[in-house]
């Protein structure tokens, strides 16, 4: 092919390309393609019910709730509860807000303490009923005792709760609930009190907005509809303050800081790898001819990804970004590799250089491509994310140079390090070779040391002002860490039912002295509700025992008519029906809060206990159940997903190793692999001996510069057999991806700075080793 | 409901009995004043009590004793001792029920709320605070005298119609609850400034 038609070839073939890339990118709907919600980084269930619950509590419901605290500091202790309804009628009066109450209204509470007190003997009494037989059946008397002996138990609790406090203020109810079924439960609630009574001179208001929290719908115009109520509510009362939490800041904040570290760490790495190229190239503007090559590379790696996932984390295009310091190496190996002859054509020199390029482009792709198979999502888009980024590099960087007469960038070579010119042993010979060993002895015992701990939060921006208001305002609302918060859950709502009263009876014996409070316990188990008609039945005579035992115990027998009415009735029309039905019934009178305590729902109903004390070690696995501080964490799945990570990149480590050794021959193989290998292990070694903790991003980032220290390792290959120096495109591409990891290393985004140290550390190490290499082995000729 | 109970921990610290026809506006009356001014604590306070509570659907009325404690920078505390050892503590955070080894908070509502705050001054004895929440009305014959708080709150007066104070000299010696049900609350002699350790102070108030 001659020159000019080859030069035109590759120039239709990168046009037609980018042509493809951006037609398919325009038509994309971003705002639905590109998530910045943390939960669409893991996966939607994989056996995993936490997951199925974090999903159902933050995806569903929790997520829309934002939460408001009003004071006045002028009057310390007395809540501006007027202001609070005005503020409410306010939000109220936008479509945004799907729900909004102030707490002090004891409206709801009311409705679902009324709803109880007339379902009671639906709800409330097949429990009493189911307990109290368990507990006749402990004592081994004969079947026909239970009804005197539940009447005599029931007349003499009634007894002495007329010594309580609170007997004055239901004792208009005790005539038709002498059993205490109500003031039992009310018993419960009142352990662990309610946000108002914790609220000192704050008044609260709930509310829980229609639109998504992450949805651009669900910040910017909720935050317009918060700061128009208040404005309106300042004009009136002055004196006010406002604190107000919810989902939606976070990720209004979180978004905005992702996007301001891109812009910044993005300049910055250009600074820095513009500085590193001063030193290496002679005429560095040559470099923009890098530029094509690179928005190639990113074009085919956007495209791709979003064509093969229907949705993308924005943190796949923050890490994914990173694929530039990868991209790069195969322009700067082209393009700095000198002609061999002046009449060597391109095609002649790229075909020199094949070998090098395809082992180092493949075996990175193999590598990252077994990210694929990770459980999980982030891992899986930025696996075809960089994978497709790196071949389109290639393809582009092979094609580009074919447009160019004679593509060649002259670098400044510098000469080895630290060699004497005369080609005799260097007198710091032995000191290097005993930081050698001093390095393998770090890279073999320190990842010993290495502590792991992740953290889902990780994947999260951090914003301590943001976190601290929370706090603050949740602590308003009644949450705290002097308490903790587990959700019990089932396959089944019988099951989840089951479950929390399997969970309460172990936590009532693991601590007696705690309270625990739940709105399951308002419902019956699925087996005491199916074994209550026939329990009813047993008990044909215990309108008749009770009165007696009521008046044994000092009662008014007469004085109880409404509840032996109401027993009457029971017996004659027990209550029938689907299980789930008496919780459809009771579901109009969960309201606002309420609401938020237990959800019925498939795939996973789950039931909230709110304990009096800190969360204590974790519930053994029979109970189903989780605290919430677990959940926020995820640690524990997360650690498996940390453990098939690294499985994955030791099978994609062992595989580039293995294609490294079916194309090269064994010791230059040995070679090229020990050495990520080694900066690997010598880095982690280090991280290890320092104390750091590490996560599955450290993990990531050390398989990304792995991958880079492969290339370099590859590139010197060659130079390194003929004891020359470190090839330019080497020493500029190591130093490049060092300056820009390096960069990132200081972002506040935890998993960029995970990233960004390790890889910059690992960059660093394997090109200390490729440049000390023949000073410690001890090659005594002179360096060409 | 909580309003009783609180009003019924109020009762606890207003010693004495009532029977006379109401005549005329302690609110405003000078003598009120000085009487205000005399069962105001102004040091801590220990007062045993005995409490009858007549249930409609008792025959007997239900019998509790112990001791009321006054610490006027903290707030009042009802030790029950018989039938049955349980502490309320009633002060400006609301209130509190000390039960073996546990405690809890009274629920949150709002008549509860208006109860404490009532309760809180009448603590203090303070007339304008009481002639906010009550409307007040008194007898005084001969030493001793007969104070009648109604609530102005219609929410709370629905559920507590009255209490009625009474006592003689500066004495408080009974209380009567009209709230659904009586409950009458007869005080013993108070020991003024009674000493209370660090431990009392933890045990008996928050």
């Amino acid at each position: 092919m001659d020159r000019r038609r080859q030069s035109w070839s590759a120039r239709l073939a990168l046009a037609a390309f980018a042509a493809l890339c951006l037609g398919w990118l325009a038509r994309l709907d971003y705002a639905r393609k590109i998530s910045t919600d943390v939960l669409d980084l893991i996966p939607p269930e994989q056996g995993s019910p936490e997951l199925g619950l974090v999903r159902d509590l933050a995806g569903n419901v929790q997520s829309r709730i934002m939460l408001f605290s009003l004071a006045n500091p002028s009057a310390p202790g007395q809540p501006p509860v007027a202001a609070a309804h005005a503020f409410a009628d306010a939000l109220r009066r936008s479509p945004l807000f799907a729900e909004v109450l102030p707490l002090d209204d004891a409206t709801g509470r009311d409705r679902l303490g009324q709803a109880i007190f007339e379902r009671r003997f639906t709800l409330l009494l097949p429990s009493w009923l189911g307990q109290k037989a368990r507990e006749f059946a402990a004592t081994g008397l004969a079947a026909d005792r239970f009804s005197p002996w539940l009447a005599d138990r029931a007349a003499g609790a009634l007894e002495a709760y007329l010594n309580r406090p609170e007997a004055v203020a239901m004792q208009e109810f005790i005539p038709q609930d002498p059993l205490l079924l109500v003031p039992g439960l009310l018993e419960q609630a009142q352990a662990i009190g309610s946000p108002a009574a914790r609220s000192g001179g704050t008044a609260l208001v709930w509310a829980r907005i229609a639109p998504s929290p992450l949805s651009d719908a669900g910040q910017a115009p909720v935050f317009a509809v918060v700061d128009g109520a208040w404005a309106g509510l300042r004009a009136d009362h002055p004196g006010l303050a406002l604190r107000w939490t919810g989902v939606n800041r976070f990720a209004a904040a979180s978004r905005a800081r992702i996007e301001a570290e891109i812009k910044a760490l993005n300049f910055l790495s250009l600074i820095a790898v513009g500085a590193v190229a001063v030193l290496f190239v002679r005429r560095i503007w040559k470099l923009l001819h890098l530029v094509p090559i690179l928005i190639c590379a990113l074009l085919g790696a956007w495209t791709l990804s979003t064509l093969v996932f229907s949705r993308l984390h924005i943190l796949v295009f923050v890490i994914g970004s990173l694929l530039s310091g990868v991209a790069v190496d195969y322009a700067f190996y082209i393009y700095m590799q000198p002609f061999l002859r002046p009449d060597e054509t391109y095609g002649e020199k790229l075909g020199r250089l094949l070998k090098p390029l395809l082992a180092s482009c493949l075996t990175t792709v193999i590598g990252f491509s077994l990210l694929l198979w990770s459980d999980l999502p982030l891992l899986r888009q930025v696996g075809l994310f960089v994978s497709a980024g790196l071949l389109c590099a290639l393809g582009a960087a092979m094609l580009y140079f074919a447009q160019l007469r004679r593509p060649f960038l002259e670098g400044r070579t510098l000469g080895a390090v630290g060699a004497p010119a005369d080609g005799s042993p260097p007198r710091f010979r032995p000191a290097l070779r005993a930081l050698a060993l001093l390095a393998a002895a770090i890279a073999v015992l320190g990842p010993w040391r290495l502590h792991w701990r992740d953290d889902i939060r990780e994947l999260d921006i951090p914003s301590a002002e943001l976190q601290a208001n929370d706090d603050a305002v949740r602590s308003e609302f009644g949450d705290g860490s002097d308490r903790a918060v587990y959700l019990t859950y089932g396959d089944t709502l019988p099951a989840a039912r089951q479950h929390l009263a399997d969970f309460l009876g172990y936590a009532a014996q693991a601590d007696p002295a705690a309270k625990f409070v739940s709105l399951g316990a308002v419902f019956p188990t699925e087996d005491d509700w199916l074994a209550f008609p026939g329990r009813l039945r047993e008990l044909g005579g215990f309108p008749g025992d009770f009165s007696s035992a009521l008046v044994r115990h000092g009662f008014t027998a007469e004085s109880f008519s409404p509840f032996f009415g109401a027993w009457s009735a029971l017996v004659e029309k027990p209550p029938a029906g689907d299980y789930a039905g008496i919780y459809a019934d009771l579901a109009p009178a969960l309201a606002g809060p309420l609401g938020q305590l237990y959800s019925p729902r498939p795939p996973l109903p789950w039931f909230m206990t709110i304990v009096d004390r800190p969360a204590g070690p974790p519930v053994p696995a029979a109970f189903a159940t989780v605290s919430v501080d677990q959940l926020q964490t995820l640690d524990r799945l997360f650690t498996r997903y940390r453990w098939s990570a690294l499985r994955l990149s030791l099978v994609g480590l062992g595989l580039i190793i293995a294609s490294v050794f079916t194309i090269y021959p064994p010791r230059r193989g040995l070679r090229i692999a020990l050495i990520p290998a080694g900066s690997c292990f010598f880095v982690f070694g280090l991280l290890g001996l320092l104390g750091q903790t590490l996560n599955l991003f450290h993990l990531l980032g050390a398989f990304l510069g792995v991958c880079l220290s492969h290339n370099y390792s590859i590139f010197s290959s060659d130079s390194a057999q003929a004891r020359a120096a470190t090839p330019v495109p080497v020493r500029l591409s190591a130093l490049c991806a060092a300056a820009s990891f390096g960069v990132l290393s200081f972002s506040h985004i935890p998993v960029v700075h995970a990233l960004g140290l390790t890889v910059a550390l690992i960059v660093l190490t394997a090109l200390s080793a490729i440049e000390l290499e023949p000073l410690i082995w001890g090659d005594s000729r002179p360096p060409r | 409901m909580i309003p009783r109970f609180l009003l019924l921990a109020f009762c606890g610290l207003l010693p004495l009995a009532v029977r006379a026809a109401p005549t005329a506006d302690p609110a405003q009356d000078p003598g009120w004043q000085d009487l205000f001014r005399r069962l105001a604590p102004v040091k801590n306070r220990e007062v045993p009590f005995t409490e009858e509570r007549y249930f409609p659907f008792r025959r007997t009325p239900v019998v509790l004793a112990g001791v009321v404690r006054i610490v006027p920078s903290r707030g009042l505390s009802l030790e029950y001792r018989a039938p049955e050892s349980r502490i309320v503590v009633v002060d400006a955070q609301g209130v509190l029920v000390r039960e073996g080894a546990g405690q809890r908070a009274a629920p949150d509502d709002r008549r509860a709320q208006a109860a404490t705050t009532a309760l809180g001054a009448v603590l203090r004895f303070d007339p304008a605070e009481l002639a906010r929440d009550f409307e007040l009305s008194g007898d005084r014959q001969e030493g001793g005298w007969t104070l009648i708080l109604t609530p102005r709150d219609p929410a709370l007066a629905a559920s507590l119609h009255s209490i009625a104070v009474s006592g003689s000299q500066s004495h408080l010696s009974r209380i009567e609850l009209n709230a659904g049900l009586r409950i009458e609350i007869f005080l013993g002699p108070a020991v003024e400034g009674a000493a209370f350790t660090a431990a009392d102070l933890a045990r008996y108030f928050r």
